[in-house]
């Protein structure tokens, strides 16, 4: 596991390494001296007791600046066997990654968006240009032959839709409408014939349910 | 010679008796004023000797002395010319009559005194005469132009007058003054308020929010990015705020007066207050200060709305100050010479954008804040301040199309009779428990008032499992579930009212605070 010495998605890399056990390299943007961001820094010492590792081409003194990190971008890929593309805006610093991948000979793997996802634009470029389309582990453990995996019970998606339980009648309405898509309340209102009393009492009970959920795009199915 | 007249200073909403002696002898020429007057009591020795000049009596060149007793407490205000003014004539007219002892014993003068004898008005003049009533006068000469503000007053003689001459023909048995006619003032608030609620297109969940804030009186937190419509959703608040009672009427007015905010021809404040203040106000003009207090904004927005925009913006101790008011519907502001209460039962209503950038959980812009930002953004506001928060609600854009859209909305007018409904609920069913709204519900009453039966304990419980809200929501929820059930009408609170409670506590679920 290797990852990009940011936020976001990065941070959320390491940790899922080390939960399970794996080790990683972060790549910092910056001298030792300059860890940013601050806040990264306990996650830093928690790589290095996972037998992890955490290198920099800068010396300690060098304070962090964007061009550094796209030129560390080179290193990362660099190190690597290949690179996953989770998320890329139409000009990230991971499409720049990507490419320097490509040129360096590694493979480029990338999760396909929505077309209107503007996080998405980079991967699906990705994708059209050749990067290895995933939708799940096996599709990078297949291109590296030397790597040992247990193959994880197939998950048959359509089963578990069909068992699915439906939720109360009353309720039924307002789901069957974020079933189509993830919907804000004021959305709903619109196009339910409900109050927006009504509207958040169902709401809640779906979500006591386990049916929906809210997120920041509004309510989604689960 | 002696002369003692009677005026009312006030100490916040309170007033007391100043007894005003003024002593004439023999001695070296000079006018002193003692009794703690501050600057604009003691400028009225130039008002007062050039006024009685002007009026053609003479002002004795002798040994002048005025005490305001009790003469421990400091006195600011230019009310006290006239009083001041009739005590000197009257002393320096050598002996008196009984009658006229018996009048300046048992009437109340105010006014101020211009330099040709005119008497102008003054501030606090409601207030004034309403206390001069509780302590037992029957008379109370007032300025004319202040006549209006107390025509409602019924218990107390006004006798308005316009200028000095008037007073001293009245003591010399020259002429009469007259009693001011009692009137009713028409309560009817007939003033159109400019923005109406059916101008706010989309945003229904934020209008059912402020629908329930308004009538419960609860205190409610608008969170959205920058354009989603928040302040002009606030704005248009007052447009559903219920209608005042008589009582509440008179004490903002009092506290208006006080300001200098109430005239002749606005004599009543008949729609409740919408304060909002910029964030970069200071503590002491928001809870009210100075040598000799005076009310701030919170008093200000009494029974009305005060309204916090870009809430992180407010400097924090000025925040936290708030703490308390919120708690106690009034504030006591204590500083060397008196301590002061002025009340503030307002409704808090603040806006706040989610994250620096603005646009954290928005549909059409991407929010480039780091996690720790964010949450470094929402901790500016305290948790105490937000524990006295009933409701938060997430204002989404709206979308273009929905913008453009023809359809008719409902107005603030409907939606305000709905409100009104709610508050007589509330105001019957407390009417033995001192308060008004469900806001203001202590642990107590809330027991007694806010049982649940066991379908709805249930939600509550599985909601604070499952959704990660914090303890401090319990009370809140139950708050506003009794207002939700007033305005459904019900008399119990049911299932659907405790689930819609719970959806206005977004800020405590983790989606906020922990994932975020």
């Amino acid at each position: 596991m290797l990852v990009v010495w940011l936020y976001g998605i990065d941070t959320s890399a390491h940790q899922g390494a080390i939960e399970v056990g794996g080790k990683t390299i972060a790549v910092l943007g910056s001298g030792f001296d300059y860890i940013f961001p601050e806040e990264n820094k306990s996650l830093y010492k928690k790589i290095l007791q996972h037998d992890g590792l955490v290198m920099t081409e800068y010396s300690p003194d060098t304070k962090p600046k964007s061009t550094n990190f796209l030129e560390r971008n080179r290193i990362i890929s660099g190190i690597s066997i290949g690179v996953l593309v989770i998320e890329s805006a139409y000009r990230s610093g991971t499409s720049v990654t990507a490419r320097i991948a490509k040129k360096q000979g590694k493979l480029v793997f990338a999760l396909p968006h929505e077309i209107d996802n503007k996080l998405g634009i980079g991967t699906n470029r990705l994708i059209q240009n050749g990067a290895i389309l995933v939708t799940k582990v096996e599709d990078i453990i297949q291109q590296y032959p030397f790597l040992k995996y247990d193959k994880n019970k197939e998950v048959d998606i359509l089963q578990i839709e069909k068992e699915k339980k439906q939720p109360d009648k009353r309720y039924c309405e307002i789901f069957n409408l974020i079933l189509e898509k993830p919907l804000s309340l004021d959305e709903i209102y619109k196009k339910s014939s409900k109050s927006v009393g009504e509207i958040n009492h169902i709401l809640l009970m779906l979500e006591l349910d386990g049916y929906i959920r809210k997120t920041s795009e509004g309510y989604v199915c689960i | 010679m002696l002369a003692i007249t009677k005026s009312v200073a006030l100490q916040g909403l309170d007033g007391y008796i100043v007894s005003i002696q003024v002593d004439i002898s023999s001695g070296i020429p000079q006018f002193e004023i003692v009794g703690l007057p501050d600057a604009s009591v003691k400028e009225s020795k130039e008002r007062v000797k050039t006024a009685i000049r002007n009026c053609q009596w003479e002002f004795l060149s002798r040994k002048i002395v005025v005490n305001l007793a009790p003469a421990d407490i400091r006195k600011e205000g230019s009310g006290f010319d006239l009083p001041i003014a009739i005590g000197i004539l009257v002393a320096s007219q050598g002996e008196k009559n009984d009658v006229v002892q018996n009048f300046l014993e048992n009437t109340i003068i105010v006014g101020e005194l211009s330099l040709n004898g005119k008497v102008e008005k003054v501030k606090g003049i409601l207030p004034i005469c309403v206390e001069a009533q509780k302590l037992g006068y029957h008379k109370i000469i007032l300025p004319k132009e202040n006549a209006n503000e107390v025509s409602m007053i019924s218990g107390i003689d006004i006798f308005p007058v316009s200028h000095l001459e008037e007073v001293m023909e009245h003591l010399n048995g020259e002429g009469i003054l007259k009693k001011l006619q009692a009137r009713e003032v028409d309560t009817k608030n007939t003033g159109v308020y400019p923005f109406d609620f059916s101008e706010v297109k989309g945003q229904e969940n934020a209008k059912r929010a402020l629908e329930i804030a308004a009538a419960g009186g609860h205190n409610c937190l608008l969170i959205g990015s920058p354009g989603s419509g928040k302040t002009m959703l606030a704005k248009r608040l007052p447009s559903i705020l219920p209608d005042m009672s008589w009582d509440e009427m008179m004490e903002v007015t009092k506290i208006y007066s006080i300001e200098g905010y109430t005239s002749e021809n606005k004599p009543i404040i008949k729609i409740r207050p919408f304060r909002s203040p910029h964030h970069t106000i200071t503590a002491t003009s928001l809870i009210g200060g100075g040598r000799i207090p005076r009310p701030g904004e919170i008093s200000l927005a009494h029974y009305g709305v005060l309204f916090l925009d870009e809430l992180p913006e407010f400097p924090q101790n000025v925040l936290e100050m708030l703490r308390e008011p919120l708690e106690d519907k009034v504030v006591t502001i204590s500083r060397l010479n008196a301590s002061t209460n002025y009340p503030c039962n307002f409704i808090l209503i603040a806006s706040m954008n989610p994250c620096p950038c603005g646009y954290y959980a928005s549909k059409y812009r991407q929010c480039n804040c780091r996690p720790e930002q964010i949450r470094k953004y929402l901790n500016r506001i305290s948790g105490p301040l937000l524990d006295r928060i009933d409701l938060y609600v997430e204002v989404a854009h709206v979308e273009y199309n929905k913008l453009d859209s023809k359809e008719v909305l409902e107005t603030s007018a409907k939606i305000k009779k709905r409100v009104n409904k709610a508050r007589i609920l509330q105001r019957e069913r407390y009417q033995s428990d001192n308060i008004y709204t469900n806001a203001e519900l202590t642990p107590k009453l809330l027991k007694k008032f806010c049982q649940l039966d066991w379908k709805s304990k249930k939600i509550l419980e599985t909601a604070f499992q499952k959704l990660g809200l914090s303890a401090r929501a319990y009370e809140r929820i139950l708050k506003v579930a009794r207002t939700i059930a007033d305005l459904d009408g019900k008399e119990s609170i049911q299932e659907m009212h405790i689930a819609e409670a719970i959806q206005y506590r977004s800020l405590d679920r983790k989606y906020w605070r922990e994932e975020s």
